[in-house]
């Protein structure tokens, strides 16, 4: 069986309320890359947008878990997003992996704010490289049109799409490709069944595992 | 079917869960951002005080073009104060939701203050490309174009006076000369682009004839 290219890494992993409940990709992700031989901190902040790491913003709701830890939940108000660049100066990752998407798809807005997404993405990706440490952005996963959120697929194909452009140097890595629109279950268009996230979860942990080793910054040797 | 029905009371216990757990949440913001900044094509120092919060700022010397200040986009004009050689000049600019504003001051044939208002919104945000915009704030310089001398190409063409034309161009050393009706004027300027920037060249009026202005398209923080 060949070596997962995140074997002996320590990885940050940051992530809107996707990452912020243990049955959401919280468990099951750092179960997957912990398995794969990553050392992993794992936060979630509900609703926050890529520009909400680079400054404190207060949240309604999220998750953490520590490398050897269990989960931690933090309930209404009871957490406040750390900038990334104090996170980075105290876990020294080797790779920041954030799964931020849906938090900026604006999907109940007709038109997609993109200067303010260009804001808040470059913001993030700056404030990371700044620091010479590496990233994978995962972009956002098909919902199910028609709920609350207001999620549908023209808009997601367009936020992936403006990620996948926008967060150079971090390595894309693109969940539209992980199922067809529909085919994971939501509750309520937008967050997964316990099934829907351990097959994202799944599907996360293979992706980065197959990244090449340039793109942790190990180079080809 | 004995584990068919476990599956599906499984999931449906989880669709209940979650339904429950997980708050709706912001997913942008209910209009894009606006950004407005400020040239100075005139020789001589040109300062700004904003009304109401009195923010200022000086342009003379190598930093003749502001950053790009976060305004609020819509019909409330932002207004302040230009001055310039002891005269003030008023100046009200409306920035539309998603647009970037370029206030350049001119002198017109009297000395006085002349403005120039330049709209662009972007559409093309883009982390491996650099965006190179080419402003005509010379009345003088009919048709200008912006040509690369060691490409012999023309990045831009007929360029009208108060107007901006952009493109999306490699990461590259680049070393452009003005043309006005086809013919160049004063020296090449020289500068470097780096991928997922945004700059802009501005042809502005002086005693000598046309001159470029070189600017980064950078966010004020």
């Amino acid at each position: 069986m060949p070596v997962s290219a995140i074997a002996g890494l320590t990885m940050l992993v940051l992530g809107e309320s996707h990452m912020s409940f243990p049955d959401s990709l919280l468990n099951p992700l750092q179960d997957n890359l912990t398995k794969q031989g990553a050392v992993v901190h794992s936060i979630g902040a509900c609703g926050a947008g890529a520009a909400d790491w680079v400054v404190p913003k207060k949240v309604e709701c999220g998750g953490e878990r520590t490398p050897t830890g269990k989960a931690v939940i933090y309930g209404k108000n009871g957490m406040s997003t750390t900038p990334i660049q104090e996170l980075i100066a105290k876990d020294k990752p080797d790779v920041v992996v954030l799964i931020i998407g849906d938090t900026m798809g604006s999907y109940t807005n007709p038109v997609f704010p993109k200067a303010w997404a260009w804001k808040s993405v470059t913001s993030l990706t700056k404030a990371i490289t700044d620091t010479g440490t590496k990233c994978v952005w995962v972009g956002p996963p098909w919902g199910k049109v028609g709920s609350q959120y207001k999620k549908d697929d023209t808009r997601t194909k367009l936020m992936s799409s403006f990620l996948a452009s926008n967060v150079a140097p971090c390595t894309y890595i693109d969940s539209l490709t992980f199922s067809k629109p529909g085919e994971w279950i939501t509750t309520d268009g937008q967050h997964f069944t316990i099934d829907g996230y351990q097959k994202w979860a799944k599907a996360i942990g293979t992706a980065l595992g197959d990244l090449p080793p340039s793109a942790y910054g190990k180079g080809s040797k | 079917m004995k584990r068919m029905t476990l599956g599906l009371a499984t999931l449906l216990a989880s669709v209940s869960a979650y339904s429950a757990d997980i708050p709706l949440y912001p997913t942008g913001p209910e209009q894009d951002a606006a950004f407005l900044r400020f040239a100075n094509g005139t020789s001589s120092e040109l300062k700004l005080v904003a009304d109401g919060s009195k923010a200022s700022l000086a342009l003379s010397g190598d930093k003749r073009v502001s950053a790009f200040l976060p305004v609020v986009g819509g019909d409330k004009p932002i207004k302040g104060v230009l001055s310039r050689d002891g005269k003030d000049a008023d100046f009200s600019v409306k920035v539309a939701p998603g647009e970037f504003a370029t206030v350049i001051a001119v002198a017109d044939a009297k000395g006085a203050t002349r403005q120039l208002v330049v709209r662009e919104v972007p559409d093309d945000f883009n982390a491996l490309k650099a965006s190179l915009a080419f402003i005509n704030a010379d009345a003088t310089c009919a048709d200008a174009s912006l040509e690369a001398v060691a490409q012999k190409a023309e990045l831009f063409k007929k360029v009208a006076e108060g107007s901006v034309q952009r493109r999306m161009i490699n990461p590259v050393e680049l070393s452009v000369q003005l043309k006005c009706a086809g013919a160049p004027v004063g020296q090449p300027l020289s500068f470097t682009l780096k991928a997922g920037e945004r700059y802009s060249v501005l042809a502005v009026p002086s005693d000598t004839g046309s001159k470029l202005l070189f600017a980064s398209d950078a966010l004020a923080n």
